[in-house]
Formats: C-alpha cells, sequence, structure tokens
C-alpha cells in the first residue's frame, strides 16, 4: 500500500472550507440584519427549529464496521438547529447548525433559496445543502427516522479509501472489513475507508428544484462527491447529481437519482498511476438509485435500490455494490408504532489471484457483504417527543471465523420543536 | 282515508314542533361581547418539520403560499355552567359537526361541543393529513386519508382535546368539550348570543386556547335577553 497523501494541499483545502463556510455564515448574518433593518419590503418570516436527542447503544462483544463492540454501553448526543429566514416573496435564507457529543456546532447547511417562479414550481438553491438523492436523506433526521439506524448504505464506512489508494487487488482485499477502523485487518488503512454518504452528503453548489403536475425534481452541481464530502469541499471538483420523483397516485412516489463526481482527496493520481494524462477528476464514485414509497392510514413502507461504483487508479475494474433497503412502520394509536427494515450491501467480486483469504477463489467480492435487519418500536411521549427502542441483527458474509457477534440494542430519547 | 292521513299528518307535525315551541318560550337569551385586552394570535412560526420539508430535494419550499390565509380575529368560546345540579337540558341540536383540513389549516381553528358529540374530520386538501391528539379527554390518530374523506371521533369526556397534523407540524386546532349545551362563539367583533337557555343562575365563561376568562355570574329569566360583558384574557 502507498499511503501518500498530500497534506498542504488537505490543510489548504479545509483552511479554504472555514473560510467559505464564515464567509456563508456572514452574509447569512448580514441578510438577517438588512431584513431586520426594513430592507425587506413586506413582513419578514423566521422559522426556527431544533431536534435534541440521546441514542444509548448496547453493542454485542465484536467490533466491526457494524457495530463499535464492546461490553459498555456508549451514549451519543446530537443538537441540531434549523433556521429559515423568509426575506421576501422570492427570497429566503436557510441554515442547519449541528453539534455532535458536545462539540463546537458546525454548519452543516447554509445558503438562500430564491423562487424563480410560483407556477410552474422552480426554486434555485445557492450554498451548502443536503443532496438530492433517494427517499431516506429527506428523513435522516432523528424526527423523522423511525427507527434508530440507518440503512446501510447510509451509514456503512467500506474499505476503500479517499486518501490511500490500494495499488492492487490484493491490497484492497486485504483490508475488507476494516474501513471504520472496527474489524478484522490491522493494516495502515483502518479508519480510512469511506462511506458511500460521507456526513449526510451536504455538499455546496447550486441547485434547483422544480415541480410540474406530479413530477418533483431536484439537480444540483456541486464541488464534492457525495462520499468524500465528510472532511472536504473540493473547490475545484465538479459533482452533478439530481432526483426525480413521479407520484401516480396520492401516497404513491416513485423516484430515480443519479450522482457522479471525483471522489479521491489528493492530485497526486496521475504520478502514481504513471498516465500522466490521466487526472484525479478522472477518477469518479457514480451513484445511481431508484426508490419508492407509499403511505395510507396507519402504514408508511419504503423501498430503495442503489448501484455504486468507483473508479481507482491502479484497478482495471470499477470497484460496485449493490444496495436495497426496504422499511416499514405501522401506527397502532396515538402513542404507538412498530418498525422494521431491512437492508443489504453486496460488493462486486474482484480477481483474488493470490488468494488472500486461502478459500481457493480466484474472485472475491471487495468488501465484505453485510446484511441488517432493525426491529423495533417508537412511544410518542409528546406531541414534539419520542422514545425508541430497536434492536440490530447483523450478518457479515465470509468474514474470518464466522459471522461476529454484532447485534445492536439501542434506546433513543429524540424532541424536536 | 285521505282525511284521517292528513290528520294524522297535522297531529304528528303539531307534536314535533309543539314542545320546541314551548321550550323557547320558557327559556332565555344571554346576549353580550367578549372585550379583548390583547392580541390572542397563536404563533406556529416554530417547526422543525415544516424546515425538514423545506430542506427535502423532492418537496422543496412550495405550496407555502396556500398559509399565507388572511388573519381573522379569534373565536372564542363562550358557555354557560348553571349553579345548579338538576338544570333542565335543551334538545341536542347537531349530532355530529366538522373540522375541515383545508389549506393546511384546521377548519374551525377552536371548535365547542357537547359531550358525546362526533366530530367528522374532513380533508380537503389534495394532500395527506394525519390527525392525531395525545389529549386526556382524548387520545387517537386518524391515519393518512385522500381528499374528500373524512374519518370520525366521538367525544366522550368533557376536557380540553389539542389536535394536531403529524405530517404538518404547523397546523393545530382546539376542541373544548363541555358537559354543557349552552356554548357559543364570537363573532368578528366579538358579540355573541347564547339562546334556549332555562330560568336560572348561572356562571358565564370565555375561554381561547391557553386563556380562561373569570366567570361572571349571569340571571336568565324566561322570555327575556340578559346582557352580560367579559374582559378577555
Amino acid at each position: 500500500m502507498n499511503a501518500f497523501q498530500d497534506q498542504k494541499t488537505i490543510k489548504n483545502q479545509r483552511v479554504f472550507d472555514r473560510i467559505s463556510t464564515r464567509i456563508c455564515a456572514a452574509a447569512l448574518v448580514l441578510v438577517l440584519l438588512l431584513a431586520g433593518t426594513g430592507f425587506a419590503q413586506r413582513a419578514s418570516k423566521i422559522i426556527i427549529g431544533g431536534i435534541a436527542s440521546t441514542t444509548a447503544w448496547l453493542p454485542g462483544d465484536a467490533a466491526t464496521p457494524l457495530s463499535s463492540g464492546g461490553t459498555y454501553p456508549t451514549l451519543n448526543n446530537r443538537f441540531i438547529l434549523l433556521f429559515d429566514f423568509e426575506i421576501d416573496e422570492a427570497l429566503s435564507a436557510f441554515a442547519s447548525l449541528e453539534s455532535y457529543q458536545g462539540n463546537s456546532p458546525v454548519f452543516y447547511a447554509i445558503g438562500l433559496n430564491w423562487r424563480l417562479s410560483k407556477s410552474p414550481d422552480l426554486l434555485l438553491r445557492a450554498g451548502k445543502f443536503p443532496a438530492p438523492f433517494g427517499n431516506f436523506l429527506p428523513r435522516r433526521y432523528d424526527s423523522e427516522n423511525a427507527l434508530i439506524g440507518r440503512p446501510l448504505a447510509y451509514f456503512y464506512q467500506h474499505n476503500l479509501s479517499a486518501t490511500v489508494v490500494p495499488e492492487s487487488y490484493d491490497e484492497l482485499l486485504q483490508t475488507r472489513g476494516s474501513g471504520s477502523g472496527n474489524g478484522y485487518s490491522n493494516t495502515q488503512q483502518n479508519g480510512e475507508g469511506m462511506r458511500f454518504f460521507g456526513r449526510e452528503a451536504y455538499i455546496s453548489g447550486l441547485q434547483l428544484l422544480g415541480q410540474m403536475n406530479r413530477l418533483r425534481y431536484g439537480i444540483a452541481v456541486t464541488n464534492g462527491a457525495f462520499s468524500t464530502s465528510a472532511n472536504t469541499n473540493h473547490s475545484d471538483r465538479f459533482n452533478i447529481a439530481g432526483h426525480v420523483q413521479y407520484m401516480p397516485m396520492l401516497g404513491l412516489q416513485i423516484g430515480a437519482s443519479f450522482s457522479s463526481g471525483a471522489y479521491l482527496e489528493t492530485d497526486e493520481a496521475s504520478y502514481q498511476t504513471g498516465y500522466s494524462y490521466k487526472k484525479t477528476e478522472d477518477y469518479r464514485q457514480t451513484l445511481v438509485g431508484a426508490d419508492l414509497s407509499y403511505s395510507a392510514g396507519h402504514l408508511e413502507l419504503w423501498g430503495e435500490f442503489l448501484r455504486n461504483s468507483y473508479g481507482s487508479p491502479y484497478l482495471i475494474d470499477k470497484l460496485g455494490t449493490n444496495s436495497w433497503s426496504a422499511e416499514a412502520k405501522y401506527k397502532i394509536n396515538a402513542r404507538i408504532y412498530l418498525a422494521g427494515r431491512w437492508s443489504t450491501l453486496l460488493f462486486d467480486n474482484v480477481p483474488d489471484e493470490n488468494d488472500v483469504d486461502s478459500d481457493g477463489a480466484t474472485r472475491e467480492s471487495w468488501d465484505y457483504d453485510v446484511s441488517q435487519l432493525e426491529l423495533g418500536f417508537g412511544y410518542r411521549i409528546h406531541r414534539n417527543g419520542y422514545a425508541k427502542l430497536t434492536h440490530r441483527l447483523n450478518r457479515t458474509h465470509d468474514a474470518p471465523n464466522g459471522d461476529p457477534a454484532d447485534d445492536v440494542t439501542a434506546l433513543q430519547l429524540v424532541v424536536f420543536f | 282515508m285521505q282525511n284521517t292521513c292528513s290528520l294524522l299528518g297535522a297531529l304528528l307535525s303539531l307534536s314535533f314542533f309543539l314542545p320546541a315551541t314551548l321550550w323557547s318560550q320558557a327559556t332565555g337569551t344571554v346576549e353580550g361581547r367578549v372585550a379583548l385586552t390583547q392580541n390572542l394570535r397563536e404563533s406556529s412560526e416554530i417547526a422543525s418539520r415544516q424546515i425538514i420539508r423545506q430542506y427535502s430535494v423532492t418537496s422543496g419550499k412550495f405550496g407555502d403560499a396556500i398559509n399565507d390565509a388572511v388573519e381573522t380575529p379569534p373565536a372564542i368560546v363562550v358557555y354557560l355552567k348553571s349553579n345548579s345540579a338538576t338544570s333542565p337540558v335543551a334538545p341536542r341540536s347537531q349530532p355530529y359537526v366538522i373540522m375541515d383540513q383545508k389549506n393546511e389549516r384546521f377548519v374551525p381553528h377552536v371548535l365547542a361541543i357537547e359531550r358525546n358529540t362526533e366530530v367528522r374530520f374532513l380533508n380537503s386538501d389534495s394532500i395527506y393529513h394525519n390527525v392525531f391528539s395525545l389529549s386526556q379527554a382524548k387520545s387517537f390518530d386518524l391515519g393518512r386519508y385522500p381528499q374528500g374523506k373524512f374519518r370520525a371521533v366521538k367525544f366522550d369526556k368533557a376536557g380540553l382535546v389539542k389536535v394536531y397534523c403529524d405530517i404538518h407540524t404547523h397546523m393545530s386546532a382546539y376542541i373544548l368539550v363541555l358537559d354543557t349545551p349552552y356554548f357559543a362563539m364570537t363573532n368578528d367583533d366579538g358579540t355573541f348570543s347564547l339562546a334556549g337557555v332555562p330560568p336560572g343562575e348561572y356562571q358565564l365563561f370565555a375561554w381561547y386556547g391557553r386563556w380562561q376568562s373569570r366567570p361572571i355570574s349571569v340571571k336568565i329569566n324566561a322570555a327575556q335577553v340578559t346582557i352580560a360583558e367579559l374582559t378577555f384574557p
């Protein structure tokens, strides 16, 4: 494994991110002040929302990408403040400020909405915003999520890295199950793996949202692929993402999504591979998705399929993954609901010419296939508060020494306003 | 034969209308006005779900215009409680009432009903709503149903029922379930009229949301109009 990192470039990038975030924050404050001093032509309206949650995790013994493992329960706290400031009929500012485990709050989203047209509905959004993709991201908040966990595609940290590029299939295969730092290998790649959607896939750029009769759509041009937006927001990258949704009848929504962008965090890919004509931007993360949701009475159903692939400088095959998830929520009465979600991640096979796991197979999945069933119920304590209790059955296929004991029980309290 | 039928019909009609007529002659009316000392507008500008919907890729910030309804003065509930434990009760006139969901609002915002009245929650919007309440007087969740349909709830316990929409956080309404049939809503100018009240001593209340007036004593006389003024809140 050649662990090259252009630390200077990454450092500069992070400085740029901090500066751009501060510029956005200053712009928001300026907009608020202008509106507050009568600049706006009509009465302005500010909407403030908040979500606070605390989650107790009771993991199984084994530490894997699906569980931190250990004997003792862990506690996670998250606090989110949401702002929407309507400056006039056409213009509004938005922001989402999030704090995790008591750390300094971070602007996950900040920007401006400009309504171009009311009929047909057309809205232009500029700034940092959640990615237009699929049907889980819009309900990722703890107040909207019927369960405590997420579909595997939205939190699993696989073994491919944005900074440590595998030079061969052997190197990649040796790090299977180690992307999160919890797991099966002690190589230097531990903890360097990516999520398919890093930090909720908040990305900076421009987004166009529209609606025509039963068709809704959102298309975004941004500066970061979904995987790499956790730590960086490359100013020189180009990513395109979009979601279109068709509603044939009330309660039924059929959607399709697409995203493609450069995901590597280093600019040295061309030197390493020897292909000087190849740039880092040529190695892309491409996502294609289909989603379905239905609701009627006390029942809500969601389903999603994702096809993800990465180009990697030293590897001939693209590294593909298929993901499915299906979820249901049923309200028994005003206070109690039941929910369940099944999801799976299946990694494409790549050549295993040197039989790294000594099982005789000449092709192996580039990370371990995983599946998960999460079952639980929620209790509505208050109009603006839930208690949830869930249990996750985690399965890792073909892992060394069999399926690890990494099931997780979790209890969550969430309040929102 | 035809004459006999006509006679029977006339007698039946008479038997139907006579008690009501006699009742109205034996009852009195209380009229008056509720004076407001401050703006009672209820704010719903705090709503995380509303913003989340705006962030949502496919919902955008659409549909907000329908919330810009013209504000009207609050309709305040005025009701009477008898000082006597065994006061006569007027015939119930409404077996059910309708609370509509229109332009992402509950209409009316405040509803007063007598105990054991059925409320039909109609959906007049082209989108889903999900009416629910966690109040002690009545807890229910009606789920999602399409435009033009309704779900009914019978309120068999007196008290305040706060009603919400599980999908649209900015939607809320109050249902005041009363143990008395003598109640009315104020008009836009704050005036009210309560007719058909049996003579006797009563306490007159005014109520709106979290505000409640101090009761005043009124005496109702048969076939007379009693004038009452309430300052509120």
